[in-house]
């Protein structure tokens, strides 16, 4: 076992000397720093909001105007679905089509013509 | 063997505690930093830091402090070795202007010894500095502020036997670099 070196101890004993006077020894700047420092950072601090509160109400407020323009009012009466289920509408240029390429006259005389009943043929 | 300087019991209060390390962190950062204000500022920092763990066991302060004060020594000694270059290039020279209040003297105090400690002061600093960093950070905290082998170990975030290893070589260095005091 090797003996320990007494220069080295003695080195090191010095500069914890000296690093204990420093300490202790503070000029009155740096005290008052220190001390107002201390004080600072136990005060109560405002709350800060993480980043993504701002964003996420800023999306928030987007989709809403987003929603409150593509959706109908509230007030305005629905209309009425007259669809028939399992079929699709007709479109009303096709249905004009149809009926103006049918004769009149068919319809006129359907409406002249007796119609059978169990009483007999009616006029 | 290095001594326990440090308050080996912990303060409950944590104002107590604050108050209890605030002058040794100061020097222990102007040692590292070689910049008085830079130390203030960085004490400051890790006392603002410190508080958001208040709420722990007041055992784990002293870790958790010195770890904190050494990531915000760490962080100024990259900034100003980043900003000394800068006004390497740019041809400038940083001006730095002792504090007044620093140069008032003790009236209790020799004037002479107060010399001789400034020079060692100053010797010391310049030491300590030449050392790789995590030598540095072993020495003062181990060495200086007197933290037991297990706390330097959890301020370094490393395992004790690195600790030890560092320290070594910190003080061998030393050594050698502080020839001049005896």
């Amino acid at each position: 076992m090797s003996r320990p070196d007494p220069r080295r101890d003695r080195v090191h004993d010095d500069a914890r000397d000296l690093f204990e006077r420093a300490s202790e020894r503070l000029d009155q700047g740096a005290a008052f720093r220190l001390r107002r420092a201390r004080h600072e950072a136990q005060q109560p601090r405002p709350r800060r909001l993480p980043a993504f509160v701002p964003a996420g109400a800023f999306a928030a407020a987007v989709l809403a105007l987003g929603l409150a323009w593509w959706l109908p009012p509230a007030g305005a009466p629905a209309l009425p679905d007259t669809r028939v289920a399992g079929t699709d509408p007709v479109p009303t240029t096709e249905l004009d089509a149809l009926l103006a390429e049918e004769d009149p006259e068919v319809y006129l005389w359907l409406a002249d013509a007796p119609v059978a009943t169990a009483m007999g043929p009616r006029p | 063997m290095p001594f326990d300087a440090a308050p080996s019991l912990p303060a409950v209060d944590f104002d107590a505690f604050l108050a209890s390390v605030e002058r040794r962190a100061f020097r222990m950062a102007e040692l590292a930093l070689g910049h008085r204000e830079d130390a203030l500022d960085a004490v400051q920092d890790a006392m603002v830091k410190l508080v958001a763990y208040r709420d722990r066991p007041a055992a784990e302060w002293t870790p958790l402090f010195w770890s904190i004060l050494r990531s915000q020594v760490t962080d100024r000694h990259r900034r100003n070795t980043v900003r000394r270059k800068v006004m390497a290039v740019l041809g400038r020279r940083e001006d730095e202007a002792a504090d007044p209040l620093e140069m008032l003297p003790d009236p209790g105090e020799d004037p002479a010894r107060r010399h001789a400690d400034a020079q060692a002061w100053a010797a010391l600093g310049k030491a300590l500095r030449q050392l790789p960093r995590r030598q540095r950070e072993a020495y003062l905290l181990r060495e200086l502020q007197g933290l037991d082998v297990a706390e330097t170990a959890a301020a370094m975030g490393c395992s004790d036997g690195s600790v030890k290893t560092h320290l070594s070589r910190a003080m061998a260095a030393l050594r050698t670099h502080l020839e001049d005091w005896r």
